[in-house]
């Protein structure tokens, strides 16, 4: 389970993505309308094997069963009020914990990262603290909080706090010092200076590590749903497996992978409109 | 162009500055004994060897670092930090402008430090880069220009900050030869117009009698003023004729004696270790390592065949 994917080097803001589709059209390589044609006789591809596996019946239909039975399980999923009542709990402990880690998170990074003697006193701190686990504190917050909502949202907002909090102070770190000096002959006092060079040096870094914690805010909770009673769609995959509705089970493990492609997208979209300033290829 | 400012400022006096990099053993003087003075209204091109700290007098000059030692004072005043009546335009366009601006936002927002309104700010900066040539890409990013109308772009921020005294250094460094010739006439023309003090630093003796009412040689190690040259050219100058010009020949000859002279001793006394280069003395910009310059069209063909 990717829980303490808290690495010290921060990911490269993503700029190949957007770069990719001009990229290929220059080279003569497929278009846009094929690329999607073949990602999705890739996705089609995956399901076949899957159908074959299972009509095959090298994994007994309990263990896996076929793609058919487990979409047949979603119209009368979406009928109930138990899966609505999940998706919700989910969403509501992942987004909770992770506005609460954005929140304190990037402005915490940017302005420890904007003062090397803040960034520097404060590494061995965060270094510690983002070594321990999450999970395996588990049990410690069960035992101080309960088995409550709280405890989920506590655990995502460790889990999520860490990789924007470095991301955000990787950003305010990567002012060139070329632009430093040239903002400090033009004497730009110190809080426009935060407001326009600062803050939009920083901002793909802040995007990237805001969308690293996105995704992670759902693997998280539905992670504490799995290993505690908490309701959400963790939960309902651990009650559809001991009941023994293996199709129900996967039908909601399908429900939390489309949430965090969605959360993909979304975020994708966002960092699109804010970095609407960059070239389009980005590159040399 | 209406300008605010008095036009020329105050003199520039540099007094016995040295400037020292690091500790003990690893202690380098790159700057020892220099002095030098800028009246207002003068276009003074100091220039000197790759290496001789020609960046860390500029910044000395504009008020981003402190001498070691002597003073530098702007009129009656020490200078000890970025002063309001100084400019610096920089080698680095494409570092120096921001690249989330769009041109006018750049050329206008050190005047939003200063707390002018967003109307003048956006009169003036339109203005200046009219000056420059740049009437009507106000709406775009630097990226979407190349790599010579950046600069204008720089250029067009520093006028726009109405510093009597502008301070360049290598400015046309990194652009290709015509916009180079375009950039120094611009430059010459500039200060015609506008009386304003120019201090431009370049490796480029050509460059530098082309341009300077006075060329102030640089070199040495540590590095101290080693000549100090009037240019009788007059203010009408031409990249062809005055380039042909046998007084323009004779000065530049002159120059690269003196230049020649000050590197040599260091050459023939090979025991002292050669010290390292400052920080900021490292070759950026200008030439690559395989002598294309960085924006010749020549590099991007190389740079695409190597792809």
């Amino acid at each position: 389970m990717a829980i303490s994917t808290t690495d010290r080097r921060p990911a490269a803001p993503d700029r190949k993505r957007r770069a990719r589709p001009a990229r290929r059209t220059r080279a003569g390589g497929p278009g846009r309308r094929v690329l999607l044609l073949l990602q999705l006789s890739a996705v089609l591809a995956v399901l076949l094997l899957w159908a074959a596996l299972a009509a095959a019946g090298l994994v007994s239909s309990t263990a896996l069963p076929g793609p058919t039975a487990v979409f047949g399980t979603f119209p009368e999923l979406f009928g109930t009020s138990a899966y609505w009542q999940a998706v919700g709990d989910t969403l509501n402990g992942a987004l909770t914990g992770f506005l609460a880690a954005a929140v304190i998170g990037v402005p915490l990074g940017l302005v420890t990262g904007t003062y090397a003697a803040a960034e520097q006193s404060s590494r061995l701190l965060v270094d510690v603290l983002r070594s321990f686990p999450v999970i395996a504190l588990l049990p410690v917050f069960l035992l101080v909080l309960g088995s409550t909502p709280t405890t989920k949202t506590t655990v995502v907002f460790l889990a999520c706090v860490f990789p924007v909090f470095l991301q955000a102070q990787y950003g305010a770190r990567s002012v060139t010092p070329m632009i430093a000096e040239t903002m400090d002959s033009y004497r730009v006092p110190r809080h426009l200076r935060f407001r326009k060079v600062i803050l939009p040096s920083a901002t793909p870094s802040v995007m990237t590590g805001l969308r690293l914690a996105a995704t992670t805010s759902v693997l998280v909770a539905i992670g504490v749903e799995v290993l505690t009673t908490l309701p959400g769609i963790g939960h309902e995959v651990v009650l559809a497996q001991q009941g023994g509705a293996a199709a129900q089970a996967y039908a909601y493990i399908i429900t939390a992978g489309t949430i965090g492609y969605s959360i993909n997208l979304l975020s994708q979209f966002a960092e699109r409109r804010l970095l609407r300033w960059r070239p389009p290829a980005h590159t040399d | 162009m209406q300008r605010h400012a008095k036009t020329g400022g105050s003199s520039l006096v540099v007094e016995d500055v040295g400037k020292t990099f690091g500790h003990g053993t690893d202690e380098h003087r790159v700057i020892e004994g220099l002095s030098l003075r800028v009246d207002p209204g003068e276009f003074v091109c100091i220039v000197g060897p790759s290496g001789a700290g020609k960046t860390t007098l500029l910044r000395c000059l504009s008020g981003l670092i402190r001498p070691t030692s002597g003073t530098i004072r702007y009129g009656d005043e020490p200078l000890t930090r970025p002063h309001a009546d100084i400019a610096v335009v920089f080698q680095d366009y494409r570092g120096s402008l921001l690249p989330w601006m769009r041109v006018r936002d750049n050329v206008a927002f050190p005047l939003e430090g200063m707390g002018v309104k967003r109307a003048e700010r956006n009169r003036r900066a339109e203005e200046c880069l009219h000056a420059v040539g740049l009437a009507d890409v106000g709406d775009k990013y630097p990226w979407q220009l190349s790599g010579g109308m950046q600069q204008r772009v720089a250029i067009a921020r520093g006028l726009a900050y109405e510093a009597p005294v502008l301070l360049m250094d290598e400015p046309f460094g990194s652009v290709d030869a015509q916009s180079r010739f375009d950039l120094e006439d611009l430059t010459l023309s500039l200060r015609a117009d506008l009386g304003i003090t120019v201090i431009l630093v370049t490796h480029d003796i050509d460059e530098a009698v082309y341009l300077g009412d006075r060329v102030v040689v640089i070199g040495g190690r540590p590095t101290t003023v080693v000549d100090n040259l009037q240019v009788d050219l007059g203010t009408d100058r031409d990249q062809i004729t005055t380039r042909a010009d046998h007084r323009f020949t004779d000065l530049r000859t002159r120059l690269l004696t003196r230049i020649r002279e000050a590197q040599a001793p260091a050459e023939r006394t090979p025991a002292r270790p050669e010290p390292k280069p400052a920080p900021d003395e490292t070759p950026s910009g200008g030439t690559a390592k395989d002598g294309i310059p960085k924006d010749s069209p020549a590099r991007e063909k190389t740079a695409r065949a190597v792809r």
